[in-house]
């Protein structure tokens, strides 16, 4: 005890240095609205990874959140316990971030704008939230 | 002896901190999550492609397109005027290069929106206030733009002026993907060249 207490004394302005250091460290790792390296948080829309079809969607037995960002619904047969509606402003409220990490499986994201998806996207992911997909009626593209 | 491994010992320590510390080359968002989200999601983040075709008629120096498809797809067909930056290089390189004249306009368009769309909220989120997207992309301009027809028997001045815009902004977008590439890049390069000239005025 007392060869620490004499250890302290000695060496009390680098030890207090280096916890200054990992502070900083802390503080610029995690309390951070948006995690570090913009790069690597946008990569899945550089690889088109974070789209998914109905198709897709339906063949997962996973937990998944489908947020609806708008009035319109898509029509997917047995997720309708599973739709979350919500402005797209409200997202990132405290209640529905919490919501969006605690959530197992996929979040999927949609709105009948997929501006408003991609734009939501790119936030969320940029934020560091990993399981966010967008999902892409391509149904309205098609030829009658 | 001792002193010197109690101090080989706490380098150690702090060079490990500062081997942790993020880098500053590795760019993260800057602006605020809500402020940024809201900013987005505004009506006044996109412009439309007959704002883009009264730019591209003026020939304005003060905005840029940036045609975020592949290469392929920037030769066969693209607005006049505008730069081509693939969507994967605009993410992996320092966006700075593109965007960091404040004083111009960015104009991100895509084929229709998602990667333009994706381009806007990265390209603010780093700080670049000064991006917008072209609503619907290259799809939208040409049934806007190029299938314009007038089919009423009265026209208002408005719609006279709306029209005229999108006819010359049309007939400028058929001339340049009429030309051979070789002729095209020439052209594009001579469009930027002279609008250089002119924003200096009289000396």
């Amino acid at each position: 005890m007392v060869n620490q207490m004499k250890f302290l004394r000695q060496y009390w302005l680098i030890l207090s240095i280096i916890l200054l250091a990992v502070i900083l460290v802390l503080i610029r790792t995690y309390c951070h609205n948006f995690r570090y390296d913009a790069v690597r948080w946008a990569e899945p829309s550089v690889h088109g990874t974070n789209i998914l079809t109905k198709d897709q969607i339906v063949a997962m037995n996973s937990d998944i959140l489908l947020i609806t960002l708008g009035n319109e619904d898509p029509a997917i047969e047995n997720l309708q316990d599973k739709i979350l509606k919500l402005n797209p402003e409200s997202i990132i409220e405290k209640t529905n971030l919490s919501l969006i990490k605690k959530n197992k499986g996929p979040v999927i994201l949609f709105s009948d704008d997929n501006s408003v998806s991609a734009r939501v996207w790119m936030v969320l992911s940029e934020m560091g939230i990993k399981n966010v997909y967008i999902l892409r009626d391509d149904s309205k593209n098609e030829l009658p | 002896m001792k002193i010197r491994k109690e101090f080989s010992a706490l380098l150690l320590l702090l060079s490990l901190i500062l081997a942790l510390l993020p880098l500053s080359a590795n760019r993260s968002f800057t602006a605020k999550p809500e402020k940024l989200l809201s900013d987005v999601l505004k009506e006044d983040a996109s412009v439309t492609v007959d704002q883009v075709a009264e730019f591209i008629v003026r020939e304005d120096s003060t905005y840029q397109l940036i045609d975020l498809r592949s290469p392929e797809q920037f030769r066969k067909q693209a607005i006049p005027g505008a730069v081509n930056i693939p969507y994967p290089e605009f993410i992996e390189k320092d966006p700075e290069t593109w965007l960091g004249n404040k004083n111009i306009i960015n104009i991100f368009y895509t084929t229709e929106d998602t990667e333009a769309d994706y381009a806007l909220v990265y390209a603010r989120g780093l700080g670049y206030d000064n991006s917008y997207v072209m609503e619907g992309g290259i799809t939208e301009w040409i049934t806007t733009v190029m299938e314009t027809k007038f089919t009423g028997d009265r026209i208002t001045a408005r719609e006279n002026a709306l029209f005229e815009t999108r006819r010359r902004a049309g007939e400028m977008f058929t001339e340049l993907n009429s030309l051979p590439d070789s002729l095209k890049t020439k052209f594009l390069e001579s469009k930027k060249f002279s609008a250089k000239k002119l924003d200096g005025g009289c000396e």
